[in-house]
């Protein structure tokens, strides 16, 4: 199903049944999963033992069953910064976003858990984390868009320019989103540069890295909204 | 109330004042002639030391005090004796004046109790009369008693040698030096000691005591160094005119501790009295000079002693006492009702056991405040329990909607979602298009399921609130309310119970908020001060609710189980302000 290398998995689910299916999900699209965790010191000793390149882990387990994958996902970045990092997570709160991209800004995947139903989009979830994209669940992004408030920064925004907003935060590249929307990829990056303006964030170079930041500030800019 | 021993008969010591008066007056006799003055003056003494002795053998715990006080006196007129010219006359007023000085010493060392506290004053008392005395008639077996001849008088057959008299004479009066220095040593570390009442009782008494010291020591001073220019008189004189402060500080503390338990009993009731400007107990510490008191009220017999505001007692060491037992250095009394059923507990200074009967009148004149305020404490700790279970029981309710919560989210959840990822295989391997359909229905029906759940799970308990905090559960509800809502609250985190309890109470408000009030916008605003955390809830709908409805009941049970208050403004037309106070333990 995929050209790319094989990409070594690390699973760390509670739930023995649903960890069972992810783990065959997982192996029968041709990825390969070099460890299953229940808990939160098992996948921080799996991980440490032998780096994956891409771990799935479930946001609450034991030993608290509080924010185990949030926890874990500070850690490993820490320690392991190439290991990348995609939480699944219950229910659909701007919260816990901010504090995983606060903590890692590439690599990094926050989705609702029943995103496992819908296998393609769920591993292309998993392929884009482990090639270091960022993406943040649609539904997430959505309710967001949707979440009247008064006074809100993004109003400012053209409707285009929260358009390609959410498809950033989802973690679409550039030219991903210029297909999409049926634009030019020199018409994305501008509106890439005034949603910045919009939002009051640095302007910065062009430049692979520094886009990256700007599409992490620019989601964290939106989430944080949010908190306020 | 207080045990105390009966009263004593006082027989015996009226016929020894009667006896004292005639040797005091017999003894001054000889002298009246030609020192009139000074007669009188040292009969005054003795008959003054003997009516004090009276007078406070009339105190049921002075009786003691009172006979050595008829001693004294008797002694000081006998010290009269030695103006009547003959030798073993002499000598007995000599070893009158040592009884006198020690007596004295005794009473002054013991007052106001009825014996010498410690073993070292016995000792002291003893070794001081054997002193004394022995140098007296030491003194009169070697220099002599001196006779108005002129030639000295050896009494018991001595040989009256001069040099033996005059060094007998020296180590006598340096033994007394150490006895004056020893005994104003006691004294002193007495008064350091004293507190309270005991202070009062004791300071007019020292004081003349200390008074007489001074004026003895100055007087034998100057009958060193002055050689006579001081008139003779002035000087003998002086002594019995500084002895009538001893009496005099004595009749003046009995007289104070008599005004005392009148004026103690006045006291506590004028505190206690509306607009009086305290409660019982500060009367009590007022009355009884006594800040350390403390009253415990006996509740029932499951709760035991309470102190007024409901509270256990507790230890000095912090930890919670059985009430029994009183803590050491305390003098703990019992109170019991005119039918005999506990009352209350009061804990005070042990040294206020020598004023039972101030105690007495005190606690007397307290008695139906006491019954009062035993009344007020029982209903307070009755509503400290009553909160207490109420709190016990929401938060019991909170508890078990946190269990149910986990477990939906560890077993239903999982088991829909395992399910589903179940269908879609089945789906790819299915390769009939009707019953693709199928599943498809199948597996959209199941999404159904599975996010009705999450928001049946979501709403028993905000797993977020627990995890995140108040602020990003308040913003996961604005997220799904249909109109715009500003959230306002610190970025901090509280105790679990506060931030439910202001999550469901924001809740509600909110609930209300878009179905009744017509709102078009709400916003929420928590902040923290003065211990307290705040929350409001404005919307700009119709208003006019009522705080009868279910969902402000609801409110309101919430709010009360955890210690706070609420309130409701909602006049019609001008939407609706929730306000809810919450203490903030610490």
């Amino acid at each position: 199903m995929s050209l790319e290398p094989t990409l070594r998995v690390v699973v760390a689910e509670d739930s023995g049944l649903l960890r069972e299916l992810l783990v065959r999900l997982l192996t029968e699209n041709g990825l390969v999963v070099h460890g299953q965790a229940t808990n939160l010191p098992e996948l921080l000793a799996i991980v440490a033992a032998d780096p994956p390149d891409l771990v799935i882990s479930d946001i609450r387990m034991p030993p608290a069953f509080r924010d185990e994958g949030i926890a874990a996902a500070e850690q490993i970045r820490a320690r392991h910064p190439g290991v990348g990092l995609l939480i699944l997570t219950h229910y659909p709160d701007a919260a816990y976003a901010v504090r995983l991209l606060e903590s890692a800004d590439r690599a990094v995947g926050y989705i609702v858990k029943d995103r496992v139903q819908d296998t393609a989009r769920f591993l292309e979830a998993a392929r884009r984390v482990a090639a270091g994209e960022t993406v943040i669940d649609s539904q997430i992004v959505q309710e967001m868009f949707r979440r009247p408030r008064p006074a809100n920064p993004l109003d400012q925004l053209a409707p285009s320019e929260r358009r390609i907003l959410a498809l950033i935060a989802e973690g679409h590249s550039n030219s991903a989103i210029a297909t999409r929307l049926s634009y030019s990829i020199k018409t994305v990056e501008k509106r890439v540069t005034s949603i910045g303006q919009a939002l009051g964030l640095p302007s910065v170079d062009d430049g692979d890295r520094s886009h990256v930041n700007l599409r992490v500030l620019a989601v964290l800019a939106y989430l944080r909204q949010a908190q306020h | 109330m207080i045990v105390r021993p009966g009263r004593r008969l006082w027989i015996g010591p009226p016929a020894a004042v009667v006896v004292g008066c005639a040797l005091a007056v017999a003894a001054q006799w000889p002298v009246l002639p030609y020192r009139p003055a000074l007669a009188v003056a040292n009969g005054l003494v003795g008959v003054l030391f003997l009516l004090t002795g009276a007078f406070l053998g009339a105190e049921d715990d002075q009786y003691g005090n009172g006979r050595l006080f008829v001693l004294a006196g008797v002694a000081w007129a006998g010290i009269g004796l030695e103006n009547w010219g003959s030798p073993p006359l002499k000598l007995a007023g000599w070893l009158c004046s040592g009884l006198f000085s020690v007596v004295g010493v005794i009473v002054l060392l013991r007052y106001p109790e009825d014996r010498l506290a410690h073993r070292h004053q016995r000792v002291f008392a003893v070794l001081a009369l054997v002193w004394i005395e022995g140098a007296a008639v030491a003194i009169a077996a070697t220099a002599g008693v001196p006779t108005r001849g002129g030639r000295p008088a050896v009494l018991f057959g001595g040989a009256g040698s001069p040099l033996a008299g005059q060094l007998v004479e020296t180590i006598g009066r340096a033994g007394l030096v150490v006895i004056a220095l020893v005994f104003v040593g006691l004294l002193g570390v007495r008064l350091a000691q004293a507190r309270g009442l005991e202070r009062r009782t004791l300071t007019p008494v020292l004081v003349a005591a200390i008074a007489v010291g001074v004026v003895t020591g100055v007087r034998r001073a100057a009958i060193v160094l002055s050689d006579a220019r001081v008139p003779a008189i002035l000087l003998q004189l002086i002594e019995p005119i500084a002895m009538i402060a001893i009496p005099g500080g004595f009749l003046l503390a009995a007289l104070q501790r008599r005004l005392a338990r009148a004026a103690v009993a006045d006291m506590v009731l004028s505190l206690t009295r509306p607009g009086g400007g305290g409660d019982v107990l500060t009367a009590l510490r007022a009355a009884l000079h006594d800040p350390t008191l403390e009253i415990l009220y006996w509740v029932d017999d499951e709760t035991g002693y309470r102190r007024a505001d409901g509270t256990p007692e507790n230890r000095v060491d912090g930890t919670p006492g059985d009430s029994t037992g009183p803590p050491a250095g305390r003098l703990s009394i019992p109170i019991t009702t005119s039918t005999g059923d506990r009352l209350a507990l009061v804990h005070m200074d042990a040294t206020l056991t020598r004023h039972a009967s101030v105690v007495d009148a005190a606690l007397s004149a307290a008695m139906l405040l006491l019954e009062n305020a035993r009344l007020q404490a029982g209903i307070r700790a009755q509503l400290a329990e009553a909160r207490a279970s109420r709190a016990r029981i929401v938060e019991a309710g909170l508890a078990e909607r946190r269990r149910l919560e986990q477990n939906l989210h560890d077993g239903a959840q999982q088991r829909l979602l395992a399910l589903s990822m179940q269908l879609a295989g089945l789906r790819a391997a299915v390769p009939d298009p009707a019953a693709g359909r199928l599943i498809d229905d199948a597996s959209a029906n199941l999404r159904d399921a599975t996010r009705e759940l999450r928001e049946l799970a979501h709403g028993l308990h905000p797993a977020i609130l627990t995890q995140a905090g108040l602020g990003p559960a308040l913003e996961s509800v604005a997220q799904r309310l249909p109109l715009p809502a500003l959230i306002t609250i610190p970025d901090r985190r509280w105790a679990e119970a506060t931030e439910l309890t202001v999550y469901f109470v924001a809740c509600e408000a909110l609930t209300n908020a878009v179905k009744h009030a017509e709102a078009t916008r709400v916003s929420v605003t928590v902040t923290e001060d003065d211990g307290h955390l705040r929350l409001r809830v404005d919307d700009d709908g119709v208003g006019g609710a009522r705080n009868t409805g279910h969902g402000l009941t609801g409110i309101r049970d919430r709010i009360a189980a955890a210690g706070g208050t609420w309130s409701l403004a909602s006049p019609p037309g001008e939407g609706t302000t929730v306000t809810a106070m919450l203490p903030l333990r610490r």
